[in-house]
């Protein structure tokens, strides 16, 4: 490609045409005679009936007429012209330079009748260089002349050109390549040998002192900035409407409108100050209701514009409203729970007018301490039934006991129910307590959130109780003091319920709450404390002393039979079918009664009431977060613990409606979204948290629908192509479903000492000889299993991951300072070393990272791959890219990744780590700059400029280069080609150029000898891609560009799905290039001189928040050719994102 | 920048101009053999249109048009037809201008909203980035906080997408956020009744929510204002923020947040000495933005009205645009100098609109 200038200056022969055409007619001819001898020069009409005319052309003493008329070939007639005395002078010709004569620069003419060949004015601006043309007329007697040239210079008011003019083209239009008008041509001068005109916006200023400035700004609807500025200048602006308005006053004082009963006029005047004027229901921006009402002055004043109370007595906001108009006093205790949130608004509003109101934090305290109790009420609901024995157990409990109380049982038995309901009989005055750690708030390992949560409460519940001063980050003493403080204003025990507290277990690390709640119960001995969850918490002690357990179990037969016959249920022979089937659980008899309600039919109930227990109690409850569609699929994986999406159809095909072959990618990729169930992306694992009591009652329901499927897996992992014999995790399941089966010897056979990890929370899941056989497999050291150690090491990594993935680095330095106080208490906190050097790294401090890993050593396995991991990115960000290289050739195979969920992808983003190691930025800057690069070939370079510039020097005719294609699923053709041209280039010395072409060749072998292009472009496809994958996707670009090379233009294609580039274009286009901080200075450079286009006037931002740096729209608004390395520098960096997710930070799909 | 008709997979029918565009041309090129000239020298490899009545066959073409990339070269081939069919020719044009709806400065309704890029690489990012999937709005009074809603209607408007703004003066109880939103979906009857703990009621709104947006087929924006604590108090019931928390903890899940965007405006700020300020449970799927009225400067203002000119259809010169930008900054400085100054965007945009009003 050869476009030398800035802009092409090529056109389409036929758009050309017709705009000389056009040109034709727009453009006029002048003749006058002055003193009888003709004289011409060139004109165009500004308006219909006016024509721009230079002065001169009508100024000569003895002109004695004048001609306007538009091309010969048009075959116009001339225009008929008013006299020429009641033309308009403008400007002065001096603006062109001080040689010329002072006097008038144009006229503008009249013409009779009105035409259509005005000549368009555009706005656009221009630079030097850029092309020109003017339409033209000369002295002699012929058509119009068009010359073409350059712009040379602009300095307002002229501008200069080098296009060529003859006599009588003054007042030509100049024009640029899209035939707009730029100027208007006047002279020529000689000195510097340029033809010379004024500039469009000079042009323009001078149309404005003109009196028919309105009509040429109207007809060619330019923007009046002086009139703009002046009025924005203006010192009396004009009035905005007063809020005091009565239409706003009545506003202010209605909850809502009904838009459809304003007058037109109303509603215009309204709509500004509505919220949402596009709701079908209208209310007044609160900012302006604020003002509206204080403007007002008094409630007096307001009460005349107050709607009737029969109008709007169905909103609870207006009749909250009209209450607060009626004045003083306002007594919280009367007003309803309902009315009360709205009068955290009102109070607000009004409070301009009616100082005596409440303060919304004062309405707010009322409103939750009604909650207190009221909350009780609906937990325990009207339904709540017997338990009368648990209920005096807890009686008992409170006034006799001090040891925590722990309240376990399946979801749906009622636990909650049964706590609120004991909470409910306790005195009014005693503080409640009630964490409930579904609460995204809460998390137990977050001793802040649990200091913060009990804080509040006791605000609410405690007259002048504060906890403003306490810093709960500084929990320890900060608990005891508010543990302090709410004994001294207690009139009694207090009690303090910790509430689905399997949340708390699976979700987080539990064991971190004791201290916490152990510092508060030091200065609180009147704290009770009952801990409710689906499983034991066996942990559970306070003030030294273990908890009372109680296992919820069903309610009583006598009670669920009252029960059920209280509500129509009464038939006996029903009643002792289907009590045994709920087995008292309180959700279950809801189920029952819910059939029956449904169906009307007693007998039926029995019947249908189990299909209801499993939608109702297992799904509803147990799998409340899985997806309708999925719920069979997820019923039947509950049997397993690990789900591939190649045993999808295998083993769960005959029992799922729909999964086939065909749709089974879909059913995976949906069950990999279910996280309440699932973790994992390649490698799926059922947590075993939901999934044992799941199993338990499927069992129970469908015992030969989990046999099944039992059976299946165990052919499934028996299979010779699972290599169950060579992998111990994969013999591991296969034991685990012959243990389930009761096939001890099956198991015997199967079972491999590496196998010992994946087995350790078997148990619960398995029948009894087969519990004991596995529990001899495992064996017994020094009072705890070898695995018991390696899970309190993996217990802790997990517990620093955790608190990383939810941002709280303060908890991840406690921790890591707690595991390495103990020291050789806990000798497995060495597994640690990796999260410390990375803490140390992420701090900016990587010599002492480096440091710690070196103290650490070497480690085995997994352990020693993440030190190793770390090693590497540290390596390669010193510079020491050989040995980041040899250390991470180490894990590219899928064997390395196999403890991780996506053990697949991570091998992958190891092989796109060691590809990224092969691009120096820095050093092709460096060459870009030198121009020392005659022996590079694009093949060498990932900078786009740097690749542009060696192709040019590699071809150079100008003709179209043969396309060759390659195939992303093809390596060896990749190998074979780049092969052929590494062989026939020159070997230069050891600078920096031959490390380029050497880096360049590794690139290139990765394409040639391994999946690496096909697998990554199978990423590219994701419609949701995890960061990890996006990292290896960001690999791929550096393969995408078109390869020109000497007479070929190389492009990759990724199978049918078109290059590489479109591939990525329309995944990845869309997405705002945004870089991290830590990479800014770096990127910066690189896009500032290494891209083909100018980025600078698209970068937006620049360290105003994040230190980021961010050019809106997306990679897909600049050219092409700068599009891979875009996308190569906008995705995360291999290696740091394989990093970051070892430490814990979270691979959610991006 | 995505060009909303270019650069798009699937023709943007919930868009008025693209209706607009295929009225004109089914009654600007009326017959089949019109249709099929057009239309093939569009593109190569378009599939073939079926027979049928000549406003379905346009229909069927726009979409083939787009779905392969052909529209924008069917665009020029049609402007250049002979005999030209100047409706059409309009109509083209103005779908040649739609603007990215993340990006203009001349929203809906003549409304301004100036500069605010990082807002608008997170609206972008929440639209097309499933890591965010919560977008928190923060900062001190008086800076657009609550300004940022007419950009997200905005951006919701534009895809066709329901969006429900709910502040303190709609919202005053969860009741009704959920009669709000339920309802806006049209499916005020399965608001389920609160049962259990709280938090248990939440999380089966958020389950209901699910299954009502996965029937309709359309993503839903929700926007809450107004959950700022102030010296004075909450200004909503601190219940509705626990639910929003809930929301958001929901949209942890990738098939919860593939139907909705959530933005929480005035959104508490982080307590001295804590951590992120959110709830402890939300992990990385959050974003918080603070818009900084410091930085409209005179540029950024020149670009707005450049912008509005073009939508308005006058013509203005990039040196006007800037003198007429400086003109309005110093209005703006010059009203903060009088007693009770009005804050500072206050004073930029009233500047604007009277500005706008003679420009």
């Amino acid at each position: 490609m050869s476009i030398l200038g800035r802009k092409p200056r090529l056109f389409r022969a036929g758009i050309l045409q017709e705009k000389l055409q056009l040109s034709s007619r727009t453009v006029m001819r002048v003749r006058a005679a002055q003193a009888s001898r003709p004289f011409f020069c060139t004109a165009f009409f500004i308006l219909p009936d006016t024509v721009v005319v230079p002065h001169f052309a009508v100024s000569g003493e003895g002109t004695d007429s004048l001609i306007v008329e538009a091309a010969p070939e048009t075959g116009l007639p001339p225009f008929a012209l008013e006299p020429v005395r009641e033309g308009e002078e403008l400007g002065n010709t001096r603006i062109l330079g001080e040689q010329f004569p002072d006097g008038p620069l144009l006229t503008l003419i009249r013409v009779r009748e009105g035409t259509n060949l005005v000549m368009p004015l555009q706005f656009e601006s221009v630079e030097v260089d850029d092309l020109v043309l003017l339409p033209q007329y000369s002295n002699e007697d012929q058509p119009l002349l068009v010359s073409f040239g350059s712009l040379r210079a602009v300095a307002e008011p002229t501008l200069s050109y080098d296009a060529d003019t003859l006599p009588g083209s003054s007042g030509a239009p100049v024009l640029d390549s899209s035939f707009q008008m730029i100027g208007v041509h006047f002279a020529s001068d000689t000195r510097v040998n340029l033809n010379v005109g004024i500039t469009r916006a000079a042009f323009v200023d001078l149309l404005r002192s003109s009196s028919l400035w309105e009509r040429i700004k109207d007809y060619h609807r330019i923007a009046d900035v002086a009139a703009a500025s002046a009025a924005v200048l203006s010192d009396a602006p004009p009035r905005e409407p007063e809020r005091s308005d009565e239409l706003l006053l009545r506003a202010a004082l209605r909850a809502s409108i009904d838009p459809t009963t304003l007058s037109e006029e109303d509603a215009e005047e309204l709509r500004p100050h509505i919220a949402d004027s596009s709701a079908p229901s209208w209310v007044l921006s609160s900012g302006t209701r604020t003002s509206v009402l204080a403007a007002a002055g008094s409630l007096d004043a307001l009460r005349p514009y107050a709607p009737k109370p029969a109008e709007t007595q169905n909103e609870p906001l207006q009749r909250v409203i009209l209450r607060v108009l009626e004045g003083p006093p306002y007594d919280l205790t009367r007003i309803s729970e309902e009315e009360l949130p709205w009068w955290i608004q009102a109070s607000r509003w009004f409070a301009g007018v009616s100082p005596e109101l409440p303060t919304p934090a004062e309405v707010t305290r009322v409103l939750e301490q009604r909650r207190v109790r009221s909350r009780l009420a609906r937990i325990a609901s009207k339904d709540f039934t017997g338990r009368e024995k648990e209920l005096q157990l807890l009686q008992h409990w409170w006034t006799d006991e001090e040891r925590p109380l722990s309240l376990t049982g399946i979801g749906g038995i009622g636990k909650s129910a049964l706590v609120a309901r004991f909470a409910s009989t306790l005195p009014d005055a005693t503080l409640l307590l009630w964490l409930d750690f579904d609460r995204a708030d809460l998390a137990p390992d977050d001793a802040p959130s649990i200091l913060a949560a009990v804080a509040q409460q006791a605000v609410v519940q405690f007259d002048g109780f504060s906890s403003d001063d306490l810093d709960f980050e500084k929990w320890q003493e900060s608990a005891k003091t508010l543990g302090r403080r709410m004994e001294e204003k207690s009139n009694g025990p207090a009690l303090l319920v910790l509430d689905s507290f399997e949340a708390a277990q699976y979700s987080t690390r539990y064991e971190d709450l004791w201290p916490v709640l152990e510092a508060i119960a030091s200065e609180m001995p009147s704290l009770h404390l009952i801990v409710t969850g689906r499983a034991a918490v066996p942990t559970l002690q306070l003030r030294g002393e273990h908890a009372l357990a109680i296992d919820l179990k069903g309610l009583d037969a006598k009670d669920a039979r009252q029960w059920l016959h209280d509500r129509g249920i009464a038939d006996d022979a029903v009643l002792e079918q289907l009590l045994p089937m709920l087995g008292g659980v309180p959700l279950n008899l809801r189920l029952a009664l819910r059939v029956f309600e449904r169906d009307r039919r007693i007998p039926d109930v029995p019947k249908n009431t189990p299909p209801e227990m499993v939608s109702g109690f297992l799904y509803d409850r147990i799998l409340d977060r899985v997806q309708p569609a999925l719920k069979p699929l997820a019923k039947a994986v509950l049997v397993v613990r690990r789900i591939t999406a190649d045993m999808l159809v295998p083993v769960f095909g005959e029992a799922v409606d729909g999964l086939t072959a065909e749709t089974s990618s879909r059913w995976f990729a949906d069950l990999t979204r279910e996280m309440a169930l699932i973790e994992g992306t390649d490698v799926l694992r059922l947590r075993a948290e939901v999934r044992r009591p799941s199993l338990k009652l499927l069992q129970g329901i469908e015992r030969p629908f989990v046999e099944t499927l039992d059976a299946k897996a165990e052919q499934w992992y028996a299979a010779p192509e699972r290599n169950a014999a060579s992998d111990p995790e994969i013999a591991a399941e296969l034991v685990y479903h012959r243990l389930r089966l009761g096939n001890l010897s099956g198991a015997t056979e199967a079972w491999r000492d590496g196998s010992r990890p994946f087995l350790l929370d078997a148990g619960d899941e398995l029948p009894p000889p087969s519990l004991e056989w596995l529990q001899a497999r495992l064996g017994v050291i020094e009072g705890a299993s070898v695995e018991a150690h390696a899970a309190a090491a993996a217990n802790v990594a997990e517990r620093v991951r955790s608190a990383r993935g939810r941002r709280k680095k303060g908890l991840v330095a406690q921790i890591l300072s707690t595991e390495k106080s103990r020291g050789a208490e806990r000798p497995y906190a060495s597994g640690l070393v990796f999260h410390e050097a990375y803490e140390q790294w992420k701090d900016g401090n990587a010599a002492a990272a480096m440091d710690a890993l070196e103290e650490g050593g070497d480690a085995p396995a997994m352990i020693g791959r993440d030190r190793n991991m770390l090693r590497a990115l540290l390596l390669a960000k010193r510079g020491d890219v050989a040995e980041a290289d040899e250390l991470l050739a180490r894990y590219e195979e899928v064997q390395s990744w196999t403890d991780g969920p996506a053990p697949t992808t991570n091998a992958l983003a190891v092989r796109a780590a060691r590809i990224q190691l092969t691009v120096d930025l820095d050093t092709e800057l460096d060459v870009l700059a030198s121009e020392d690069h005659f022996d590079l070939t694009p093949f060498d370079v990932v900078l786009p400029r740097l690749q542009n510039v060696v192709s040019s020097m590699s071809f150079g005719l100008e003709s179209t280069p043969t396309m060759k294609v390659l195939n992303v699923d093809e390596p060896e053709q990749i190998r074979s080609y780049v092969d052929h041209c590494w062989k026939k280039r020159r070997i230069s010395d050891d600078g920096p150029n031959e490390r380029l072409r050497k880096q360049a060749m590794r690139r290139w072998r990765f394409a040639g000898t391994t999946s690496f292009l096909a697998e990554a472009a199978a990423l590219a496809v994701k419609p949701e891609q995890t960061p990890l994958e996006a990292s290896i996707v960001g690999i791929l670009a550096l393969f995408a560009p078109r390869f020109e090379l000497e007479d070929e233009s190389v492009v990759l294609f990724a199978g049918t799905r078109g290059t590489l580039l479109h591939l990525l274009t329309m995944t990845m286009g869309d997405r705002a290039l945004r870089v991290e901080a830590s990479r800014s200075e770096q990127v910066e450079r690189v896009l500032a001189e290494g891209l083909n286009s100018n980025y600078s006037s698209l970068l937006h931002t620049r360290g105003t928040q994040s230190g980021s740096i961010a050019i809106g729209g997306g990679v897909r608004m600049f050219p092409e050719e700068d599009r891979p390395l875009l996308i190569y520098l906008m995705t995360p960096n291999p290696l740091d994102q394989i990093v970051h997710e070892l430490a814990g930070y979270t691979s959610e799909a991006r | 920048m995505a060009h909303p008709f270019f650069d798009s997979t699937s023709y943007p029918w919930h868009r008025q101009d693209a209706r607009t565009l295929h009225s004109e041309l089914w009654h600007g090129y009326t017959t089949a053999q019109d249709l099929d000239l057009l239309y093939k020298a569009s593109a190569a490899d378009l599939p073939p249109l079926l027979n049928d009545t000549i406003d379905r066959m346009w229909k069927s073409a726009l979409e083939n048009l787009t779905g392969t990339g052909g529209l924008r070269s069917f665009c020029r081939i049609v402007c250049e037809a002979k005999p030209a069919r100047p409706k059409v020719v309009d109509a083209i044009k103005v779908i040649e201008q739609a603007e990215d709806p993340i990006r203009p400065t001349l929203l809906t309704g003549d409304r301004v909203f100036l500069d605010r890029e990082e807002l608008r690489d997170k609206l972008q990012r929440l639209t097309s980035d499933t890591s965010l999937r919560v977008l928190l709005i923060r900062g001190d009074a008086d800076t657009g906080k609550t300004w940022t809603k007419h950009l997200v209607e905005e951006i919701a408007k534009a895809s066709g997408e329901p969006c429900f703004y709910l502040f303190d003066g709609n919202a005053g109880t969860t009741h009704e956020v959920l009669e709000l939103i339920f309802g806006g979906l049209g499916a005020l009857q399965r608001i389920p009744e609160p049962m259990g703990t709280e938090d248990a009621w939440f999380r089966k709104i958020c389950n209901h929510l699910l299954a009502i947006a996965k029937e309709s087929g359309k993503k839903t924006w929700v926007v809450m204002d107004d959950l700022g604590e102030y010296e004075t108090g909450l200004r909503v019931d601190g219940q509705i923020r626990k639910f929003f928390d809930q929301f958001a903890l929901s949209m942890e899940n990738p098939e919860f947040a593939r139907w909705f965007r959530l933005v929480l405006i005035d959104y508490p700020e982080l307590k001295e000495g804590g951590e992120g300020g959110v709830p402890s449970k939300w992990t990385d799927f959050w974003e918080e933005d603070r818009p900084d009225v410091n930085e409209v400067k005179a540029p950024i203002i020149s670009k707005f009205v450049l912008q509005w000119a073009i939508r308005k259809n006058k013509q203005l010169a990039p040196a006007d645009a800037d003198k007429f930008a400086a003109d309005v900054i110093a209005a703006a400085d010059a009203e903060r100098t009088k007693p009770n100054p009005p804050p500072l965007m206050e004073a930029i945009h009233k500047a604007l609109r009277q500005g706008l009003r003679n420009l």
